[in-house]
C-alpha cells in the first residue's frame, strides 16, 4: 500500500493536467483575481491626486522636491524671449518671476502652468510661452527663473502658477505640486490687455540676488 | 551512423511532442489573459466621409477649430525663410482655436493641414522613415501672423491668425491652386496607458483652394517703413 503512493506521480493528482497547463490556469486564476480586486477598490482620481501645496507671491513654498517661491509677476500684451524675439498676443502674457530650490538632489522643474478659476491649464512651451528651467539645480542653491504664459484676457484673475517636475501629467499623481495664487484681479487683466510695453523675460541664474 | 541518426531523429520528435503542450498551454493563456482582460475592442472601420472644404467656415478637427482664409505664394516670408532661387514658400492662411481646456502643441496643428499632390513639396522624412509620394504633406510650420514667430503651443480660449508653410521646389510650376486635406482627431483612452489623447487621425474635409501668385511688387511696404 506504501509503494503505491510512492509511485503515483503528483501531476497527475489535478485530474491528469500537464503541469503547464496547471500554471497556465493558475496565472489566469490570479489575473482575473486582480482584475477583480482592482475594480472593487476605489482607484479613483481621487485617490491618486497630487499634493497641492499652496501660497501666495513671496511665500516660500516646500514640496517634496524642493522649495518654489514667486518674487514678481507682470504682465502685457508683448513680451521680450531670451533671446531678443518679440511675441505679441492678443489676450495677455503673465510673466511669473520665481525661484526655486532643489532640496536632496539636482532637480529641473519641468512642469510650469497657469490654471485659472475655471480649471482651464495654460502650460509653457519653448518658443511662443517661454521657460526655461536652466537645467538641473544643485540643492540648496536658489536659481532664478521666469516664465511667460499667453492667457486670454479673461483667464487672469484669481490665475494661479503650477509647478513640478515631470512634463506629463499623468505622472503628477501622488507627488506634490506647488501652486501660488498670484493674486491678479480683473484691474490687472484689463490694465495688460491694453498695454504695449515689452515686458522682458529673465534668463535663468543661480543666486539669491541674480535676477534682480 | 544509421543508427545513431534514427535516435537523434527519435530525440527530436520528443522534444517537439515535449514541447507542443507547453507552446498550446501558453497560447491558452494568453488568449483567456486577453478576454479576461477585456479582449481586443473592436476597430470601427472609419466611413470615407470627407466634406468639401469651405474656404472661411470654421471645422471641427477635434483638439482645434481651423477656418481656412486664403493660399498664396511668397518669395520671401520675413522670419520665416530667407527665399532663394531654389525654393518658394506656399503660405495657408488660417484663423486658429483650441478646443479643450489645456494646451494643445503646433506639432499636432502642423500635421492637421495637409497639401495634397502639389508638385515639388517633399514630405519631411526622419532619417530611417521612408515617404509615400502619394501621401498629402503636412505643414512644415506654423507661424503667427501677428508676429512672425513660430506657433509651438495654442492656448485655450485665444484666436490665432496663422500662416502654414510649405516649401516647394523652385523648378517645379506654381501651382494656381492646391487641393488642402484638414485631418479631425478623436479624444479617447489610449489603449496604452489609459491616459487620454487626441488619437486616430482621419480626413475630414478636403478640396482645392486657389492659389495667389506672388506679388509683382518689388518688395514688402512693412519693411520699408521700419
Amino acid at each position: 500500500m506504501g509503494g503505491r503512493r510512492v509511485a503515483r506521480p503528483p501531476a497527475r493528482r489535478l485530474n491528469g493536467l500537464p503541469r503547464q497547463a496547471a500554471f497556465a490556469v493558475l496565472l489566469v486564476a490570479a489575473l482575473a483575481t486582480g482584475r477583480a480586486v482592482e475594480g472593487l477598490m476605489p482607484v479613483d482620481d481621487e485617490t491618486s491626486a497630487p499634493f497641492e501645496r499652496t501660497g501666495g507671491v513671496g511665500d516660500r513654498v516646500e514640496t517634496r522636491w524642493g522649495d518654489v517661491e514667486v518674487t514678481s509677476v507682470a504682465g502685457s500684451t508683448r513680451i521680450s524671449d531670451p533671446y531678443g524675439t518679440v511675441h505679441v498676443t492678443g489676450g495677455v502674457y503673465v510673466v511669473v518671476d520665481w525661484t526655486y530650490t532643489a532640496a536632496g538632489e539636482p532637480q529641473v522643474p519641468a512642469y510650469v502652468a497657469l490654471r485659472d478659476t475655471e480649471g482651464r491649464v495654460f502650460r509653457t512651451s519653448v518658443e511662443r510661452n517661454p521657460y526655461s528651467s536652466g537645467g538641473a539645480a544643485q540643492p540648496g542653491i536658489p536659481r532664478q527663473v521666469a516664465a511667460a504664459i499667453e492667457v486670454p484676457a479673461d483667464a487672469v484673475a484669481g490665475a494661479r502658477l503650477v509647478v513640478t517636475l515631470e512634463t506629463n501629467p499623468e505622472d503628477h499623481r501622488r507627488d506634490d505640486i506647488a501652486v501660488i495664487d498670484l493674486g491678479l484681479t480683473q484691474d490687472d487683466a484689463d490694465a495688460w490687455a491694453a498695454s504695449e510695453e515689452t515686458v522682458e523675460v529673465a534668463e535663468p541664474a543661480d543666486g539669491p540676488e541674480a535676477a534682480s | 551512423m544509421a543508427e545513431s541518426g534514427g535516435r537523434l531523429r527519435r530525440l527530436g520528435l520528443g522534444a517537439s511532442r515535449q514541447h507542443l503542450p507547453l507552446a498550446g498551454s501558453a497560447a491558452g493563456a494568453v488568449v483567456l489573459a486577453v478576454l479576461v482582460a477585456g479582449g481586443f475592442d473592436p476597430l470601427e472601420k472609419p466611413a470615407a466621409d470627407v466634406a468639401p472644404l469651405v474656404v472661411g467656415e470654421a471645422v471641427d478637427l477635434g483638439p482645434f477649430t481651423v477656418t481656412v482664409e486664403r493660399m498664396r505664394v511668397v518669395d520671401e516670408l520675413p522670419g520665416v525663410s530667407e527665399g532663394d532661387d531654389d525654393t518658394r514658400v506656399l503660405a495657408l492662411v488660417a484663423t486658429v482655436t483650441a478646443t479643450g481646456t489645456t494646451t494643445e502643441y503646433g506639432a499636432m496643428l502642423s500635421e492637421s493641414v495637409a497639401l495634397d499632390g502639389v508638385p515639388g513639396v517633399p514630405a519631411e522624412v526622419l532619417p530611417g522613415d521612408t515617404a509615400d509620394p502619394d501621401e498629402p504633406v503636412p505643414a512644415g510650420d506654423v507661424y503667427v501672423m501677428a508676429d512672425g514667430t513660430r506657433l509651438d503651443a495654442v492656448q485655450p480660449g485665444l484666436e490665432y491668425e496663422v500662416a502654414m508653410v510649405w516649401e516647394q521646389d523652385a523648378r517645379a510650376a506654381v501651382p494656381s491652386e492646391a487641393r488642402l486635406v484638414l485631418v479631425g482627431r478623436t479624444l479617447r483612452q489610449s489603449s496604452i496607458d489609459r491616459s487620454q489623447e487626441w488619437l486616430d487621425p482621419l480626413p475630414v474635409v478636403a478640396g482645392d483652394i486657389d492659389v495667389t501668385a506672388p506679388s509683382a511688387e518689388p518688395s514688402e511696404p512693412a519693411e520699408e517703413d521700419s
